[in-house]
């Protein structure tokens, strides 16, 4: 049963049918997505804007009903359930939204928003009262916040109702599009705290939408790189901060801020030249190859599968025809890597002060 | 410096703009028409129907607005005009809300063919000029206060229709709505708590304003002869018969008055009520 994971996607599909000035065309969203995610574990989905991440996640919730493929929680197809049986399914998958203004009804006490989600599940009220109360302990807010609403909240605050009512029902997987991205970021930090905290207390499991690295290192055990509709890299997160392999995971890595000014400044970095191609019309090939500094002419005929790499391990997949590090040296410095021992990491640095 | 801090409690102690100015005025003037409307039997300083003095009598201390072709008092009849116009245009305006917010939520929050053919419906009945549809409608159904409600209640509630469904389109795509399906909430509560209390802004304040236009169109309708007939004090009918005297311009100014104060008053509840959800919206 352990062995269970407790959400498998396989091949998950959407494609969005639009007008486009005049004639209809397929947005190609999120394309062949599959990934497994162990209870209690994270898995963080990372990739810039429109690169589909925000769209799977609605997908496993149904919020968005995806063209094909396959949901499974705890070995349930999500998407094989009609309305009702969904409805009730719920109650194990909640999500936390990015903008907790827009997700939260305007006109609604943080003390109706709380209750909501128990009495559409109906819990009795003796129960949801009681619960109301706990909840707000559990996201740090303070009893008198309950007959207030969302509007007269900071943003941080604002994000522990949505935290809280995405709670409610005792939910077993939370899926988190971009929770902090709206926020200050050293109320990022609280927020962080508080769900690694959540997480550890409550046994979740976490699906960890963001658009950087940064944001999710502390949290992921698991990190899925998307781009264009695709996941390209997928690994355990030590091995993709570690030693990245596909060329754009590696790029978001060298997008990474550092502490330390010295290493910041002597560091290569790579800086993706032009925008995200359109997905109504990707690329052939590899989606990726018109923004690769390692591109080739098969990327352009063959796309490359999703497997697992020579020498790298069995959980760690890539997809690039040419991963790994380049012979060239023209890959961005990985300060993780460098990172590793803090002896490399002094060397690093010494010989950055003998070039400079 | 000082000028620019206003202590957030004075802000907050403001009264909401349709509690202020114009509204205020609006609102009281309404106020006393339905008074009015509702004490006149108590107080009547004349018969409406039947003659009290000469006539076609110039307005006087004893008979303020005059009397007209048949001598009756034209103030008097003038307030008990109120007694057909309000309540007629209370109950149009109810009904065209209810039934357009029926048909506008159904098209706007079932999509597909149901809000085609809603639509469609409802772009029919507005091609043609509300007065004349009206019109047509009453002349089939006979004229009468009663038929001229229904024709009216028909030409009205499309308006209110395609408000509301504009206005759910969307607050359909907005997040709220995502997070309340993901707790599992069914469509019905989403249409009721979610939906609906965030579409009906637009509803309530075209009513307000819409409120005067019925009073307009209602007299309009007996003016032309298809609403309240000739005895009837109702504005319309009384402006009809000032018309054959047109050189005793109180019997027709007297009613025309009374339409243009309870049409102003509610253009100016209506314009302050739009003023102050438009605000809250800004600062939300």
């Amino acid at each position: 049963m352990d062995d269970q994971p407790i959400l498998r996607v396989r091949s998950l599909v959407k494609e969005f049918r639009i007008r486009e000035r005049g004639r209809s065309a397929v947005v190609h969203a999120v394309s062949d997505v599959s990934f497994d995610l162990q209870t209690g574990g994270t898995l963080a989905i990372v990739g810039e804007s429109g690169c589909g991440k925000s769209t799977t996640g609605r997908c496993i919730l149904r919020l968005i009903e995806p063209t094909s493929g396959e949901v499974q929680f705890r070995g349930v197809d999500l998407l094989g359930l009609n309305r009702s049986e969904m409805r009730r399914a719920r109650r194990n998958l909640q999500i936390v939204f990015q903008d907790p203004q827009a997700s939260l009804h305007p006109r609604l006490t943080v003390r109706r928003l709380l209750a909501e989600p128990l009495e559409v599940q109906g819990e009795p009220a003796s129960v949801v009262t009681e619960r109301v109360d706990e909840l707000l302990r559990l996201v740090q807010l303070r009893p008198e916040h309950l007959d207030r609403y969302p509007h007269e909240f900071s943003g941080g605050q604002r994000q522990r109702v949505g935290i809280a009512r995405a709670l409610a029902i005792s939910p077993a997987l939370l899926v988190l599009d971009e929770p902090v991205s709206a926020l200050d970021v050293s109320i990022q930090a609280e927020i962080m705290r508080l769900l690694v905290d959540l997480r550890e207390r409550l046994g979740l499991s976490f699906v960890f939408i963001a658009h950087d690295l940064a944001v999710v290192r502390q949290l992921a055990d698991r990190v899925a790189v998307m781009y264009l509709g695709k996941i390209v890299e997928i690994g355990d997160a030590d091995e993709i901060y570690r030693h990245p392999q596909h060329p754009y995971t590696k790029a978001l890595l060298s997008a990474v801020p550092v502490p330390d000014p010295s290493v910041e400044q002597h560091r290569r970095r790579i800086v993706l030249s032009g925008e995200l191609p359109s997905p109504i019309d990707p690329p052939s090939g590899c989606r990726f190859r018109t923004r690769c500094w390692r591109a080739e002419a098969v990327c352009a005929e063959t796309e490359p599968p999703l497997v697992a790499r020579n020498g790298s391990t069995a959980t760690h997949h890539i997809a690039c025809h040419f991963p790994g590090d380049d012979p060239l040296g023209n890959d961005p410095t990985n300060i993780d890597a460098l990172a590793d021992d803090a002896i490399a990491n002094d060397e690093f640095r010494a010989e950055l002060s003998a070039e400079g | 410096m000082t000028a620019i801090a206003v202590p957030a409690a004075r802000i907050r102690r403001r009264r909401p703009a349709w509690l202020r100015g114009p509204s205020l005025i609006g609102l009281i003037s309404l106020g006393v028409w339905a008074l009015v409307a509702v004490t006149i039997p108590l107080w009547t300083p004349n018969d409406p129907l039947a003659p009290v003095a000469g006539r076609l009598l110039g307005p006087s201390v004893k008979h303020w607005m005059g009397t007209d072709a048949l001598g009756r008092d034209v103030l008097t009849r003038t307030l008990w005009g109120a007694r057909i116009s309000i309540p007629v245009a209370v109950t149009v305006i109810i009904s065209a809300v209810l039934i357009g917010t029926i048909i506008g939520a159904a098209a706007g929050f079932l999509g597909g063919w149901v809000d085609a053919v809603l639509m469609r419906l409802v772009d029919i009945t507005m091609a043609f000029p509300p007065i004349l549809l009206a019109m047509a409608i009453t002349a089939s159904l006979g004229p009468g206060i009663r038929n001229a409600l229904i024709a009216m209640v028909l030409v009205w509630w499309p308006i209110y229709a395609r408000l509301l469904r504009a206005q759910v389109v969307a607050v359909r795509q907005r997040e709220y709505i995502d997070s309340a399906v993901a707790i599992g909430a069914s469509r019905w509560l989403i249409l009721r708590r979610y939906v609906l209390p965030m579409s009906y802004t637009p509803v309530l304040v075209n009513a307000t304003m819409d409120f005067g236009q019925v009073v307009l169109l209602t007299a309009s309708l007996s003016f032309i002869g298809l609403g309240a007939r000739p005895p009837s004090p109702e504005w319309g009918a009384m402006i009809t018969e000032g018309a054959t005297n047109f050189y005793q311009w109180w019997i027709a100014a007297s009613p025309g008055i009374a339409i243009l104060l309870v049409v102003l008053a509610c253009n100016f509840v209506g314009d302050a009520l739009r003023d102050s959800f438009d605000v809250k919206e800004v600062t939300r």
